[in-house]
């Protein structure tokens, strides 16, 4: 699909602030998890505990649905496609795997919440953190940064497949990209 | 993403060739890497007895049941369902 160059950018700003707003947001629940984890004040184990629930449904699973989409639209509107390249593929194998355990996960944490606003302060005390999930989440979303940056080579069959269809139909075609 | 495939990006494994272009070996790699994480994972959740969520990981945390809520509805008492004995089984 061709769009115009502006279009594309304005796409890849909205892409770019959704993906990188969604680490901001872990690191942030992160530090909460820690928090929870660590402080020996009960109150701001509640505090905390209310707060990655807020952050959870209201920052990091809109930023992660978002990118996810935002993702699929890049992959339209440019030449990269979504199964040409592998680094896309894998970006894209991990983005719907990271979303789909953190809304998996998220029920949970709503739940720990609701017993932390309940909950005396020796229940307090054991209710703990949240440190597993944002971690692996962090060094999944880190990943798929660093898959989007150096976008390492390499075609699918089927991205070969096309650009031999296509190189088939321009033969004359010798410009600098490849236009799917 | 939106940087254009270069036709260095893409000559160079096999987009020239007649047959299909083989699997880098980055791919290969990370294919290996996310098996043995996965593997690692299973484990580690057999070994924990199939639990999973959040304050299971964290050291020398109790564990809460998997439906935590239940331990706080009004049937169970207000917060009856947080006594030690509801919090730390399992």
């Amino acid at each position: 699909m061709t769009v115009p160059p502006g279009l594309r950018k304005f796409a890849l700003t909205v892409h770019l602030t959704c993906s990188l707003g969604w680490i901001g947001a872990v690191v942030a629940y992160l530090a909460l998890g820690v928090s929870a984890v660590t402080s020996q004040d009960t109150q701001t184990v509640r505090a905390a505990w209310i707060a990655m629930e807020l952050t959870g449904w209201f920052v990091i699973v809109p930023l992660a649905v978002a990118a996810l989409l935002t993702g699929l639209v890049m992959s339209l509107i440019t030449p990269w496609g979504l199964f040409r390249h592998y680094w896309v593929l894998i970006a894209l194998m991990l983005t719907v795997f990271a979303t789909a355990i953190l809304l998996l996960h998220m029920p949970t944490v709503s739940s720990l919440a609701e017993v932390a606003r309940q909950a005396d302060d020796a229940a307090l005390q054991r209710l703990g953190g949240d440190l597993v999930h944002p971690g692996l989440g962090l060094v999944v979303l880190l990943a798929i940064t660093v898959l989007n940056v150096y976008k390492p080579r390499g075609l699918t069959r089927y991205g070969w497949r096309k650009q031999q269809e296509q190189r088939r139909r321009t033969p004359a075609t010798t410009g600098g990209t490849v236009q799917p | 993403m939106a940087d254009p495939p270069r036709r260095r990006d893409t000559a160079g494994l096999g987009a020239d060739r007649a047959s299909p272009p083989r699997m880098p070996r980055w791919v290969k790699l990370s294919l290996i890497l996310a098996a043995v994480l996965v593997l690692v994972v299973v484990i580690a959740m057999l070994i924990a007895g199939g639990r999973h969520g959040p304050s299971r990981h964290a050291p020398g945390i109790q564990l809460p049941p998997s439906s935590v809520t239940a331990n706080v509805a009004p049937s169970g008492g207000g917060l009856g369902g947080l006594a030690p004995s509801g919090v730390s089984h399992r």
